[in-house]
């Protein structure tokens, strides 16, 4: 964040292929179906209903509603629409697909290690278990990346303006005490919709026409 | 030989600017060329995502990187690759450059900013230079600056205000923060003088632009109102208007083409479509912000100029300067005041114009005598929501925290409290550690080779930095202000930075001649701050303005 000063590049502009270098720490054990099932992503037809009945999506879910719980006076990874506001990342033009992959291996490795440890999929622990195992997870330093993604999706879902899916009606804002500033963005003047990232994708497709 | 305009201004930010306006009213023809989008107010939203998480007003790093170059343990210099290391170095490529995303805090330098080596002699590996001009060289162009592109504020006199030739600023200070009224009391109780701080940022309309509608999202964000005091809002819409300049954006020059006598012919660039296309000019004025200049005349080679253009004596990049200093802040409680001064403390929107400048210049036997001090500066943080949420989920312990417990860190943060930042800046001493070169293994999606940037600097930077951060943790503890920390550090803020192609008499060692045009290359300026052989001690922004004013008359004279 950039007042007069800006000393520090910090997490929140960690660049995206630092953290997949971290990433692919990740043993790669068997990420299945859902990366099967991801890499088929470029293909153009029925994309959408690819992606979201990929079954990865009811762990991220799950790890969602888990990591961000609906409590007294604040809205939950749900009720925030957290799981639509992140799909919706990946289905913007020029989406992030290593981010995409990295969720789905995370996802994968989450499973491993729930059936090793509990005989079950994630989705099926209790919330004690899913904590413990959650708990595991993130002492490893791939675990701890890929879990801090999801916060990181968590957090945008509550504070980023509801015009990107997530916060409805500001709800989010008012449950962390924000006041946004304005005027707020419109659609058509998304992030993606101007400056440089428009000029990217303008880009892809002229290219790719 | 018929040229396709009288002037090409490379680069349409603070330095820019004011070249392309004087030019353009005179009469003359001038092309705008602009690496960056062309955005206007009709872009520019308080919007968490476009600012800063998505490089929306700066290249993605894949496409446009630098090389930065750090010591190691062992005393080495190693480069890593910005894309690497996601160190971001661009500013704001768009139309206005980064102007259009500076917070518009502004100061004039001081007389003695002009000979900081006759004033206070040389320091052991630093390349300190005297000016070749004087502050009264610059005055009437400061004063230029303030109706031009329009700075609110309210002169104080104190002991080293800088002379006038005004009375005043041309408008009213920005509306203040409640805040305001508690610095001012700590800097009264510990004998200092809190200064009203200008600001580049209108507090009436002007010129078709609004007054400044308070949003709170000032820094880092381009303003909707038009009352920031941006090279396109106060001085590009206008060159327009006159109907001699043209402005083409999303156009990156790889390089100006010279001939057999040094001269420039031409600016070869490349658009939007990846096409090269070049255009002809009686003038070049390069002015991209100090690293891209020097990266763009290193780059420039040709029959006179084997080792990129105005560097035959290889200054080209040497000596560039960030702003020293450092940064910290305090926390103000809500729970331990009255209900009234907490609802007061979490207003949203006007601005803290407070700064210091009692130390601007440093007599002090505990520091070591007399030296060059600094300015601090106050501020509110950023309302921007992200980067206040992103670090509550880690704990002290650096374990992640989720459910239950990270939200309420969350409402902590947002609601428990204000945090007063300060900001110090003083000299960044140029020493021989820092400087711009090109790195010909990196390329940008152009294949051009990219800036390295090696980012030395000066154990004394420190001492300064540490000294004034001292002086504001002070104030911040009077207030009442607690978790009181701050950091001094040589990693320098990329916003802040100058030279690389110093202006002297001596073409040996400098770049540029007085007039801020290359000793040798006849039809060549550099407008925007790469020509500082020293920084002072405040941000850049106010002098580039006004030096380029004041070339832009030394152009219209040679025209």
């Amino acid at each position: 964040m950039k007042n007069n000063r800006s000393t520090f590049f910090d997490e929140f502009q960690l660049s995206r292929r630092r953290l997949l270098q971290l990433a692919a720490t990740i043993p790669l054990a068997k990420i299945s179906l859902a990366q099967a099932e991801g890499s088929a992503l470029s293909a153009m037809t029925k994309q959408e209903a690819v992606f979201l009945n990929n079954p990865a999506w009811q762990t991220v879910q799950a790890v969602q509603n888990h990591l961000f719980p609906s409590m007294d006076g604040f809205p939950g990874a749900e009720e925030l629409h957290a799981l639509s506001y992140l799909q919706s990342k990946f289905q913007r033009p020029l989406a992030d697909k290593d981010s995409e992959n990295f969720i789905y291996q995370g996802v994968g490795w989450l499973n491993d290690l729930a059936k090793s440890d509990y005989k079950q999929k994630f989705i099926a622990l209790s919330s004690e278990q899913k904590e413990a195992l959650l708990r595991k997870v993130s002492k490893s330093q791939a675990g701890q990346n890929w879990l801090s993604m999801m916060l990181n999706n968590l957090l945008e879902a509550l504070l980023t303006d509801p015009v990107y899916g997530g916060n409805p009606n500001g709800k989010g804002w008012k449950a962390a005490g924000q006041i946004p500033g304005y005027p707020r963005p419109p659609q058509g003047k998304r992030y993606f919709e101007i400056g440089y990232e428009k000029r990217r994708v303008d880009t892809y497709r002229r290219t790719k026409a | 030989m018929s040229r396709d305009y009288d002037v090409c201004v490379i680069g349409s930010g603070a330095g820019g600017g004011p070249v392309a306006l004087t030019l353009a009213q005179a009469g003359y023809s001038v092309l705008v060329l602009e690496k960056g989008p062309w955005l206007t107010e009709k872009d520019f939203y308080k919007d968490e995502l476009s600012c800063c998480r998505y490089p929306v007003y700066t290249p993605d790093l894949a496409d446009e990187k630098h090389v930065l170059q750090q010591q190691n343990d062992f005393g080495e210099w190693v480069g890593e690759s910005t894309e690497a290391s996601g160190w971001d170095f661009w500013n704001g490529n768009l139309v206005g450059g980064s102007s259009n995303l500076m917070s518009g805090f502004f100061h004039r330098l001081k007389p003695q900013d002009f000979r900081l080596l006759s004033e206070f002699g040389p320091i052991e590996g630093a390349n300190i230079a005297d000016w070749p001009i004087q502050y009264q060289d610059l005055e009437p162009y400061y004063s230029k600056v303030e109706t031009e592109v329009g700075i609110s504020g309210r002169i104080v006199k104190h002991r080293f205000l800088e002379p006038r030739s005004t009375e005043d600023f041309p408008m009213p200070p920005t509306q203040e923060h409640p805040i305001v009224k508690h610095i001012d009391q700590a800097c009264s109780d510990l004998g200092y003088q809190a200064l009203p701080t200008p600001r580049a940022i209108l507090s009436q309309p002007k010129n078709g632009r609004r007054s400044c509608e308070y949003s709170g999202f000032c820094g880092s964000y381009g303003c909707s109102s038009g009352a920031k005091g941006s090279s396109r809002a106060a001085l590009l819409d206008r060159a327009l208007q006159t109907g001699n300049c043209h402005i083409q954006a999303d156009s990156k020059v790889n390089r100006l083409i010279s001939d057999a006598k040094g001269k420039v012919i031409e600016a070869e660039y490349v658009d939007v479509e990846g096409k090269v296309k070049r255009v002809s000019a009686k003038i070049f004025v390069v002015a991209c912000q100090a690293v891209e200049t020097s990266r763009l005349l290193l780059a420039s080679t040709g029959p006179k100029h084997p080792n990129g253009l105005a560097n035959n004596h290889g200054q080209v990049g040497k000596n560039l300067l960030f702003s020293a200093g450092g940064a910290g802040s305090g926390d103000f409680i809500y729970s331990e005041m009255d209900r009234l001064s907490a609802t007061e403390l979490n207003k949203r929107g006007p601005f803290v114009n407070r700064n210091l400048q009692e130390w601007y210049f440093i007599d002090d036997k505990e520091f070591g005598g007399k030296a060059k001090g600094g300015t601090i500066d106050f501020l509110l943080r950023h309302p921007n929501a992200l980067p206040q949420a992103f670090p509550q989920k880690w704990d002290d312990n650096g374990d992640l925290v989720w459910g239950e417990s990270l939200q309420k860190r969350l409402k902590s943060a947002f609601s428990d409290k204000q945090t007063l930042n300060f900001e110090v800046f003083n000299d960044w001493l140029p020493t021989d550690n820092c400087f711009v070169s090109l790195d010909n293994t990196v390329k940008d999606r152009w294949q051009q080779p990219v800036a390295s940037i090696r980012l030395g600097y000066h154990p004394h930077d420190l001492k300064v930095g540490r000294y004034l951060s001292d002086k504001a943790e002070d104030v911040l503890r009077q207030m009442g202000a607690k978790n009181v920390s701050s950091s001094v550090s040589g990693s320098p803020a990329q916003n802040l930075m100058a030279g690389g192609c110093r202006f002297g008499n001596d073409i040996k060692t400098s770049v540029l001649d007085a007039d801020c045009r290359a000793h040798d290359v006849e039809n060549l300026y550099v407008t925007d701050g790469s020509f500082m052989p020293t920084g002072g001690s405040v941000t850049y922004t106010w002098t580039i303005y006004a030096n380029a004013f004041r070339v832009a008359d030394k152009i219209l004279a040679a025209l």
